[in-house]
């Protein structure tokens, strides 16, 4: 007996609670598609918000309700992800412009001119640039990592010992979230382009080219020699700094050895022998680099 | 000639830093230390001796070996629970023990919630409460006040232990000496005058404010008259000073408003008189702290300061 | 009796007036001098000059665009060099006017400078003719904010000013600019008070000053008695007193609601050295092209604007011209040490909005503890916010919770970060946290 009454006891407290439990599921019970949670298993999950909706699952419900993928990309899962989601649904997907970040910086402690001013604070670029930083340049990377901590995709580090991200193009999906958080907007969410292969110029600096010597050796000058090697009339300096467009560029590499200070990066490609004084051309990749 | 620093503003900062705050609670528990030492004999010195020194090691140890570098304030502060448990220990407790209770406090009551000023609940407390558990009786084993090394270990039960079985305290206990410390109890609950002291001390140099130290003083004198029970042997006995000045107020612990600190202080004077009066345990001031600790951020969240200017948010029509 | 102040929170910080306020020095003119065109809150003024002009101390070289803006004078006369961006004290490129003088242009404004002003009776101009001659005369607030004063004169449609409050607190440490004018220019900073009063439209302005300063205290209230409308009020010091809002709040005991203008409670702030100016502007018909800036431990200055700010005083400590270590560092700081901008390059232009040097020799040099829940900061904030609760949201990019519990009520006094005993940078996160709460927009 003694045994017998506290079993019957829990037993019954335990059955009253089930049948409630199993009324209320019943009673607020909301349907949901369930092709919702296939489609949302084909993406990422890392709610990057890259696709422009407020998390996966917020993309899947628009995926499967919409009747149509127009409109609606996920960088993260690309262009296969994507047609995974077309052929569940019995839809087309839209081919993505695939793109990556790049930072459009090359400074390095020792190619910048430091102030005679020391920064203390926090590590975080968005603080720090309330200041003017350690260096003349005024839009060259703080290097406190803002963009390494906002990326969902670990996909850009700033290795040990330096001061410049690099991104790693295996993982990147060009959410844009790094290019966000950088308070200095020095990254660029550039098309992947064919192949990986991509140029850009890898300098932010608006002065005026004298003014852009003073403050890093391997910044744009706007010199125009570019300009004129670029077979395709893809460049144009505006800002007293250079811009390669990416639609006309056809990653010819005639521009990378051109310029005085070397201010042209590219990735994935093999480029015509440079100048032995070469230095800033540094590919995104170190391990794709290729023989220079 | 100079350099420039760039800093954003402010580009001053009070001179006290977090490590003189407990600089100043140590040189307050000095005359409470004092005074056990002159109570309790050498014993009472090798407890607080072993009590420091373990929990300062082991908190080295933990943020060297386990979390990357040990603070120096965070040694300061380990340093610091450490003469709280010993302070909260009778004087004839094994070292062993000491040293059990330590690592609960340091690992269990501080290290486990990421170390310094993440913790929920008072790190000495759990030590206490730990080994009250785990070994009541050593726990209660007063030794009653002897000369200077004359250890005399035969027991007597506390004031509050009489209190409970229903004895009516007799002529025996004066209120000078509950007030000067001629009785017996744990190291630190035995002098009351020396805790006032470091109680004024405190108040002087700003480091905690009136508000949980009285307001917990003034509901336990409330309810008890209340009860019909001399408030002034409530007070004056058991841990009660000790938990109210030096453990409830520990910053980390405790609510940040001052609103927030009457409630925690209020809470904690009830709780303490209902265990005492109906509980099991003749002491309730360490469970009643630990207690409102766990309910600190939820006081934090309710007492909220009103914001300058706060104009509260018209309520839209209902559809 | 206990003197008013200001309810919730504020700190005490060393106050190291140490720069005597007995006396104004009036620097030099200097040879060459950069007028920033924004030297203000709002649109940067467009240039009316060409380079090769030449143009006489006092003219208009560049007209304010739109409201919020503020008309630029030539602080000397001279040639302009050019129109190209120069590094401020901060070291960021602005766009300036830089004018050069020759000799005789530098006799000449001397001299002129010298002779002994003639003040105008301005007894009969209406409350349209001063805020005009205000706007014309190109005067911000003086005080650091540097909103344009005529704007915050002319009170918004179905408002009413009922009290002009000025700001004579200077709760900023180190700083005694507004002290050395009150003590050196009562007469003319109460005309100019009784100017902006005129200017406002209404009966009462009351000064309120700290006790700290008794001098600048008696002084005034000496001027004060011509002025039949004018108190003198003195307040318990404590900082951030100069605040628009603690100000209203210790003079009239009224709150400002949360993201609301002082002018919803019928008041309007100004400060001294804008009463200074607009005394100046209507006059003595200068506009405003010198104002008095403290140089830490040295002394009180009058300066043209626009001129090195370096070349203020011989007593400047000057930097060494390369980054060395070896070398003391110090936080020099444009404004007082509690919300003043740290200088890295101290050949800039001096500014409108420039109240003085500091030179923080102690700078902030420990490493963050972890924060220990002392609530210092939450009984020093004067904005009864939870400072620790808004750094960490923004620390962890939680933008909305911050902005719930109050963070764009900040005012940035960093009572919080200097009252922080474990050395972390409270306001630093605060800041961060409302650049992204606008991000949200």
């Amino acid at each position: 007996m003694a045994l017998i009454a506290p079993i019957a006891l829990l037993g019954c407290i335990g059955a009253v609670g089930a049948v409630a439990l199993n009324r209320v599921a019943k009673k607020f019970y909301v349907y949901e598609d369930p092709r919702i949670a296939d489609v949302e298993s084909f993406l990422p999950s890392a709610n990057c918000g890259a696709c422009g909706q407020k998390g996966c699952h917020d993309f899947a419900v628009k995926c499967v309700c919409n009747g149509s993928l127009t409109g609606l990309y996920c960088p993260g899962a690309g262009d296969e992800g994507m047609g995974k989601i077309a052929a569940y649904l019995g839809l087309t997907a839209e081919k993505g412009d695939t793109k990556i970040a790049i930072v459009k910086c090359a400074g390095m402690p020792a190619t910048k001119t430091p102030l005679d001013a020391k920064y203390r604070g926090p590590r975080n670029c968005a603080i720090m640039n309330l200041t003017v930083g350690d260096y003349a340049c005024l839009q060259s990377c703080l290097g406190c990592g803002d963009c390494v901590n906002a990326c969902p995709w670990d996909a850009i580090h700033i290795p040990e010992g330096e001061t410049l991200p690099v991104v790693d193009q295996t993982k990147c999906t060009g959410c844009s979230q790094c290019a966000q958080a950088c308070p200095r907007n020095i990254i660029e969410m550039r098309p992947t382009g064919l192949k990986g292969r991509r140029v850009w110029v890898a300098c932010s600096n608006c002065q005026k080219g004298g003014v852009t010597r003073k403050q890093c050796t391997v910044g744009c000058i706007g010199c125009g020699l570019c300009v004129k090697a670029c077979p395709f009339e893809a460049i144009t300096v505006t800002n007293n700094l250079a811009h390669i467009d990416p639609a006309k560029c056809k990653t010819c590499g005639k521009c990378i050895p051109v310029g005085p200070t070397h201010a042209i990066q590219y990735a994935n490609m093999k480029v015509a022998p440079q100048p032995p004084k070469g230095g800033a051309s540094e590919s995104n990749k170190p391990g794709e680099k290729p023989e220079v | 000639m100079y350099n420039f620093i760039e800093h954003t503003s402010p580009h001053i900062r009070r001179r006290r830093t977090a490590e003189m705050c407990m600089w100043h609670v140590i040189i307050a528990l000095a005359p409470t230390t004092l005074c056990a030492f002159y109570f309790f004999g050498l014993p009472a010195f090798e407890t607080v001796l072993v009590a420091v020194c373990s929990c300062v090691v082991i908190e080295w140890a933990i943020a060297q070996f386990l979390m990357g570098n040990p603070r120096r304030e965070s040694l300061v502060a380990a340093g610091l629970t450490g003469l709280l448990l010993a302070l909260n220990l009778p004087a004839s407790m094994p070292w062993w023990a000491i040293i059990l209770g330590a690592v609960v406090a340091i690992g269990i009551g501080k290290m486990c919630f990421g170390g310094l000023g993440c913790n929920i609940f008072n790190p000495a407390l759990v030590g206490r409460v730990f080994l009250l558990i785990s070994f009541p009786a050593a726990m209660t084993t007063w030794m009653k006040p002897g000369w200077m090394f004359e250890a005399d270990a035969s027991t007597g039960a506390t004031l509050l232990t009489a209190l409970k079985q229903g004895h009516v305290p007799d002529s025996s206990y004066q209120y000078f000496d509950l007030f000067i410390g001629n009785r017996g109890g744990s190291l630190g609950e035995v002098a009351s005058l020396a805790l006032l002291l470091g109680f004024a001390y405190l108040l002087i140099v700003r480091v905690i404010s009136w508000r949980i130290p009285i307001s917990i003083l003034a509901t336990v004198i409330v309810f008890d008259l209340c009860l019909g029970i001399q408030a002034g042997l409530d007070v004056l006995s058991g841990g009660l000073l000790l938990g109210a000045i030096f453990m409830a107020t520990d910053y980390v612990t405790s609510p940040m408003s001052n609103r927030g600190m009457i409630i925690f202080g209020i809470c904690i004077g009830i709780i303490t008189v209902c265990i005492r009066r109906w509980g099991a345990y003749p002491e309730g001031v360490s469970f009643a702290i630990l207690i409102m600790n766990g309910f600190t951020p939820l006081i934090n969240r309710y007492t909220r300061p009103r914001r300058f200017g706060y104009v509260k948010p018209q309520k839209t029509a209902a559809a | 009796m206990k003197l008013k102040t200001f309810k919730i929170g504020g700190v005490h910080p060393p106050e190291l007036k140490t720069a005597p306020s007995d006396h104004i020095i009036t620097a030099p003119l200097p040879m060459e001098a950069s007028v920033l065109l924004r030297q203000h809150i709002g649109a940067e003024a467009k240039p009316i000059v060409k380079v090769g002009d030449q143009v006489s101390r006092g003219q208009k070289i560049a007209q304010a665009p739109g409201a919020i803006s503020a008309n630029v004078h030539a602080p000397i006369s001279g040639k302009v060099k050019t129109i190209a961006p120069v590094a401020t004290l901060q070291g960021r490129p602005t766009n300036a006017i830089i004018i050069v003088a020759t000799a005789e242009d530098h006799d000449a404004d001397e001299k002129a400078r010298a002779a002994a002003p003639v003040a105008k009776d301005c007894s009969n101009l209406t409350a349209k003719d001063i805020t005009d001659a205000i706007t014309e005369a190109g005067i911000v607030g003086m005080g650091g904010a540097t909103f344009p004063t005529a704007v915050k004169l002319a009170p918004p449609p179905g408002s009413k000013a009922e009290i002009l409050i000025i700001n004579g607190c200077e709760c900023e440490p180190r700083l005694t600019c507004d002290a050395a004018l009150m003590r050196c220019h009562p007469d003319e900073v109460m005309t100019g008070i009784d100017l902006l009063r005129r200017g406002a439209q209404v009966d009462r302005a009351v000064i309120g000053i700290e006790d700290n300063k008794p001098n600048a205290v008696a002084a005034m209230t000496a001027a004060a008695k011509r002025y039949p409308g004018i108190s003198i009020q003195v307040l318990r010091t404590k900082y951030p007193q100069g605040g628009e809002k603690q100000l209203i709040q210790a003079i009239t005991g009224r709150e400002v609601a949360s993201g609301a203008l002082p002018i919803s409670v019928g008041a309007i702030v100004q400060n001294v050295a804008t009463a200074y100016a607009a005394y100046q502007a209507i006059a003595l018909g200068q506009p405003l092209i010198e104002r008095v800036v403290t140089i830490d431990t040295v002394g009180n200055f009058l300066v043209a604007i626009g001129m090195k700010t370096s070349a203020i005083s011989a007593d400047i400590p000057q930097p060494t011209a390369e980054a060395n270590p070896t070398v003391a560092a110090i936080d020099v700081v444009a404004g007082g040490p509690m919300m003043g901008q740290s200088v890295v390059n101290i050949d800039g232009p001096v500014t409108k909005g420039f109240s003085g040097l500091s030179f923080v020799n102690n700078p902030l040099q420990f490493e963050p503890a972890p924060c220990i829940r002392c609530a210092e900061c939450v009984r020093a904030c004067p904005m009864a916010l939870e400072p620790y609760l808004i750094s960490t949201y923004g620390r962890k990019g939680c933008p909305e919770e911050a902005k719930a519990i109050g963070a764009l009520d900040c005012i940035e006094c960093g009572s919080c970060n200097f009252s922080c005993p474990s050395a972390r940078p409270i306001l630093d996160y605060i800041r961060l946290a409302k650049m992204r709460i606008r991000a949200l927009k």
